[in-house]
């Protein structure tokens, strides 16, 4: 007897196993959930796989996730432990990684993180041998440098999330700051992500009308008006948001849905990312710093040539020295 | 720069969300992300977790539309709300009676409900903590608000649920199918089988006996696995957040909208299917701008009201032990 499900429906062809916009995020911590979440709301993918090792917590985050369905365009989602679930990926997100020991040193964490990658980037590229990979896991200019090694992918397809989220923080405080909405607010840090990034000051403008010239000293020491201040709250932001809250997600989670909308759609906007530097703002080594990239479904597809100032110039370099070293 | 004119919030959809645990801010965050609010301010005890959320929430806001978010201890905050979400409660003590539990939640909204309302006394109120059904009676009795505007999520997230697990069975979009689930929102909900179908197609009329004890295709398991849904992932992750925080905020984009939308949502249900006593329960409500503006009248069978009155029963009893 044929059971209800059949009564209903009369098959035509068979659905498509996998569809055309299928992104993985690899880790379900805070910052993989709220990448997970932010993508989902925002009905940026059609289809959403969690990769993990907690078979429970995977589970549960799936549950909850699907549960919510009913209020929002469909999107298939799967959960697991097993690579093969992320096969099909147009982009493959990398949330996993250690934290800092108490006591531990910066080079002990990089190892232990540069281990964790080792068993996941191969696997990823396994399944999904055309997949765009999208680093998160900090240090997120070494991490990323290390993926792409172990990937085996060209460069332009290996992304670091990079200054992505500190210039979103530079531009949400310099929007307290004038008193506009945050997307009116324009401007960029680069350079490696966290405390040694580059605010480009030359950059920062609202309608085009730049600080600079409306105080020509603003980011310098001499500034008055201490410009500068404000990208050390934004070097500070994480820390700060750490010991309030214990870690930080929001702001991540929807860094990264941005930059995964730019990918599946091939907007191709331009955002601050962790990409390869060799031979950019005479960087000499081969190490993955950020700088403003346009953004499309191959990857990275251009660079944008800022023109910085020699004081900015140089910290570049010295980054990408320190970064080589470790390397 | 140049300044034209001082720019002070008086139109505009404003929200507040009292509680930033898991529930709490999920919500707001889905709110954010859906552009579903102009100005969102979240209220608890905890300062610094307050503070930390906050300054995570805007450090997004380049990615969307702008909004404002505030955060404090200080109700006066929460100013001009056109909704108040409920989300602060407390969890059950090891070896806690029920009845000592519900007094506390009733103390705990005593020091919130009447604020909320003296700062906005215009808003609407949405309760969220659980037990939700009990718990809007008790912010309606404290906030002095006509019933239509006291508004519990109820069985909105069990309906939602209740259609994603059909839609597994069925293998179409869970906004395809439709299906509610009314009454005391967790393990005595009801579903309503006669009302389940996908483009108009009922079940019921596939399959005559889907949902009675006579199913041999076990519909049934169907709102079981819905019941066991929260343990379950409790159990499995620790708490649920994300299927209610799109259910609180699909809720918020029709009252603020005034989009009027039909959902299962606790309200007042004394008169409605039989039920005697003053009680609120979920129902399919259309909502708007102003609250609960209609209850839709489904056909129940003999059994669905049989179940809505007896929970209604069980809610007034434990009611009237209540101290407020």
């Amino acid at each position: 007897m044929a059971t209800s499900v059949e009564k209903l429906k009369t098959e035509i062809q068979t659905p498509v196993a996998h569809s055309g916009s299928k992104v993985t995020i690899v880790g379900v911590g805070q910052v993989g959930m709220a990448c997970a979440f932010s993508i989902m709301t925002q009905g940026i993918a059609s289809e959403l796989t969690l990769i993990d090792v907690m078979e429970d917590k995977l589970k549960g985050e799936l549950m909850d996730m699907q549960h919510g369905l009913a209020f929002l365009g469909n999107i298939k989602m799967t959960a697991g432990s097993d690579y093969a679930l992320s096969a099909g990926s147009k982009l493959c997100i990398v949330t996993a990684g250690a934290r800092q020991r108490e006591g531990e040193s910066r080079l002990n964490l990089v190892q232990r993180n540069a281990d964790i990658l080792k068993g996941m980037i191969p696997k990823l590229v396994q399944h999904s041998p055309d997949t765009l990979l999208l680093i998160v896991s900090n240090p997120v200019d070494l991490m990323t440098y290390v993926a792409w090694k172990l990937s085996g992918l060209p460069k332009e397809r290996v992304i670091g999330s990079g200054t992505n989220l500190d210039s979103s923080r530079f531009r949400f405080l310099l929007s307290e700051r004038f008193n506009v909405a945050p997307n009116s607010t324009h401007g960029w840090i680069i350079g490696e992500h966290g405390d040694s990034s580059v605010p480009v000051w030359s950059g920062v403008n609202v309608a085009g009308v730049r600080p600079r010239d409306l105080n020509p000293a603003a980011g310098t020491d001499a500034d008055t008006e201490n410009w500068g201040e404000i990208h050390t709250q934004v070097v500070q932001s994480a820390y700060e948001i750490i010991r309030l809250k214990g870690y930080t997600s929001w702001a991540i989670g929807l860094s990264v849905s941005i930059l995964t909308k730019a990918i599946l759609k091939n907007s191709r906007n331009v955002f601050a990312v962790s990409t390869f530097v060799q031979g950019i703002h005479g960087v000499e080594q081969p190490v993955f710093l950020s700088v403003p990239c346009v953004v499309g479904e191959n990857g990275i597809t251009d660079v944008i040539q800022q023109t910085l100032t020699e004081g900015e110039r140089s910290q570049l370099q010295k980054s990408a020295a320190t970064l080589n070293e470790v390397q | 720069m140049q300044t034209k004119a001082s720019v002070d919030t008086v139109y505009g959809t404003k929200v507040t969300v009292v509680g930033v645990g898991q529930v709490g801010i999920s919500i707001a965050f889905s709110i954010m992300t859906q552009g579903i609010a102009s100005e969102m301010t979240l209220v608890d005890v905890m300062e610094d977790k307050l503070k930390g959320e906050l300054m995570d929430l805007q450090h997004g806001l380049t990615f969307l539309d702008n909004m404002k978010i505030t955060a404090g201890s200080d109700y006066a905050l929460s100013a001009g709300s056109k909704l108040c979400i409920v989300t602060a409660g407390a969890q059950m003590r090891e070896g806690e009676s029920r009845l000592d539990l519900d007094q506390r939640n009733t103390n705990i909204l005593k020091d919130i409900i009447p604020k909320l309302v003296q700062y906005s006394p215009d808003t609407i109120l949405l309760i969220v903590s659980d037990p939700v059904d009990l718990l809007t009676y008790v912010a309606w009795k404290l906030s002095g608000l006509p019933k239509e505007r006291v508004i519990g999520s109820g069985t909105n997230v069990d309906s939602s649920r209740f259609r994603f697990l059909l839609s597994e069975r069925f293998d179409v979009a869970p906004t395809s199918i439709h299906g509610w689930i009314i009454g005391e929102h967790g393990d005595s909900s009801v579903p309503v089988w006669s009302g389940v179908d996908v483009a108009g197609v009922r079940l019921r009329d596939l399959n005559p006996a889907a949902g009675t004890s006579e199913d041999t295709e076990n519909w049934n398991s169907i709102h079981r696995q819905v019941i066991q849904s929260a343990y379950e992932i409790i159990r499995l992750k620790g708490y649920p957040s994300w299927a209610m925080a799109l259910s609180v905020s699909v809720l918020t984009r029709a009252i603020l909208n005034n989009t009027r939308n039909v959902y299962a949502v606790s309200t007042f249900v004394k008169g409605i299917h039989g039920v005697q006593c003053p009680v609120f329960l979920s129902v399919p409500c259309v909502l708007g701008e102003n609250g609960i503006t209609d209850v839709i009248q489904q056909t129940l069978t003999e059994d669905e009201r049989t179940q809505f009155q007896k929970s209604a029963e069980t809610l007034n009893e434990v009611q009237s032990n209540l101290v407020f």
